[in-house]
């Protein structure tokens, strides 16, 4: 799909295609894995984050909780190809996959 | 401490955040997530029950079913003539993703597509001084015309359907300023930043700034930005200052960018037209005070005072029940 067409004339140019069966059902298996309110945070701070990505350790302290409770929710959305995890050295960072960022942004509006 | 201490985002605040979660949750169903798409894909006068039933081989019960958990959630809406129609939140939020061309997966030359200001029909003028007035003891007319105008880009980039893209972004618009003006689930974390924003930079916002630095010390962070930065501070304002015995010795006039917006807690413009990014989950407020530019030392004197007072019910309300220098 180009990307030109989307900027052009938003009501000319792109056909509207409803979702056929087995997108919706893709579809539905990603967004049962933000539909979570702690996940939708942690999203937020990883959209928001100067450098793109971030520390288990700095989600947890932001919000409060433990480091294991936030790599649970961060291996799910791993797990579905919304973000990137990356080790280096002790650290494990956390990035939103470039595929993903402009859908994601949408749910965070 | 660095300019913006803060590297990562500030999270959604947690009733955005349950909020969020509500709407997401009724479309991880894919026959509510194909009904959506397939109302988004034709004109609403097409969509009955009985046609939409035919189309995703469902009964008419099911099809009514899924229309009540989807309007229940705040994704479709009832037009004056019966009719269902997507919401403004389904058509931001999920409108890309309905369309099976613009899937979830999207090319890498999208991601970072700003918001292109386009230009917007008259109507849309209409709206921005509808909410002006609606919204002006929070927000100035220039961020209300700027978060409409944002507002109606979303929207037009999403929606395909034109015929009602001037009701959609009003009630885009009202609803998330409503939220946003009251400050719903404005949750503290830390140390509350505090942003005083006016034209310069230069004298009303540095007075709001050196007296509040003054009563709340390390309690609060203080920033200060201008639309226009002047070169340096007033010195009538220093002067004004210096007699209540608030030093201002090391500020200056300095831009204001959506970093610093991004980083507050509290943003206040000071009533001199300046537009402001909206983000959720800051307080936003709008001091109305004349300009201490050309103005004498009696007069600068006066704004200081009622500034001071200002300042003072801010810090009441930011530590409620709180003895303002020890939050």
């Amino acid at each position: 799909m180009p990307s030109s067409a989307r900027h052009d004339d938003a009501d000319a140019a792109q056909p509207f295609i409803p979702l056929d069966r087995t997108a919706a059902e893709l579809l539905a298996r990603t967004l049962r894995a933000v539909a979570d309110p702690t996940r939708l945070q942690l999203l937020s701070m990883i959209a928001g984050a100067e450098s793109g990505e971030v520390t288990v350790g700095d989600l947890a302290t932001t919000l409060g909780m433990t480091q294991p409770t936030i790599t649970h929710h961060l291996r799910i959305m791993v797990d579905d190809g919304l973000l990137v995890r990356d080790q280096r050295g002790r650290q494990v960072w956390h990035s939103i996959a470039a595929s993903r960022k402009s859908a994601i942004l949408d749910l965070l509006r | 401490m660095s300019k913006f201490p803060r590297t990562i985002g500030r999270p959604l605040d947690p009733e955005a955040a349950r909020a969020r979660a509500r709407q997401i949750s009724a479309l991880t169903d894919p026959v509510k997530l194909r009904l959506l798409s397939l109302m988004a894909a034709t004109p609403a006068p097409q969509h009955s029950p009985s046609s939409l039933a035919g189309v995703l081989v469902l009964s008419e019960d099911e099809i009514n079913t899924a229309i009540a958990d989807l309007s229940a959630a705040g994704l479709l809406t009832t037009d004056l003539r019966g009719q269902h129609q997507l919401t403004a939140d389904a058509w931001v939020r999920f409108g890309r993703l309905l369309a099976s061309s613009g899937s979830i997966e999207t090319e890498l030359s999208e991601v970072s597509a700003p918001i292109v200001p386009r230009a917007v029909p008259p109507v849309i003028s209409r709206i921005v001084d509808d909410l002006s007035y609606r919204f002006s003891s929070t927000f100035s007319h220039e961020t209300v015309a700027r978060y409409v105008t944002e507002s109606y880009s979303l929207l037009a980039d999403r929606a395909h359907i034109v015929r009602f893209l001037p009701s959609l972004t009003a009630k885009f618009a009202t609803d998330r300023l409503s939220a946003l003006a009251t400050a719903e689930g404005l949750v503290l974390r830390g140390t509350p930043e505090v942003l005083f924003v006016c034209v310069q930079n230069a004298g009303r916002s540095q007075m709001a700034a050196a007296i509040l630095r003054q009563l709340a010390g390390d309690a609060v962070h203080v920033r200060t930005a201008g639309s226009v930065p002047a070169a340096a501070v007033h010195s009538v304002v220093v002067e004004a200052l210096d007699e209540i015995g608030v030093p201002l010795a090391t500020e200056f006039p300095k831009p204001l960018t959506e970093e610093v917006v991004q980083a507050a807690d509290y943003v206040i413009t000071m009533g001199c037209g300046d537009a402001c990014p909206i983000y959720p989950g800051r307080r936003y407020m709008d001091w109305v005070l004349e300009d201490p530019v050309g103005k004498s030392l009696a007069e600068v004197r006066l704004m200081r005072d009622e500034i001071s007072e200002r300042v003072h019910a801010l810090l009441a309300e930011m530590a409620p029940g709180a003895q303002p220098a020890i939050l």
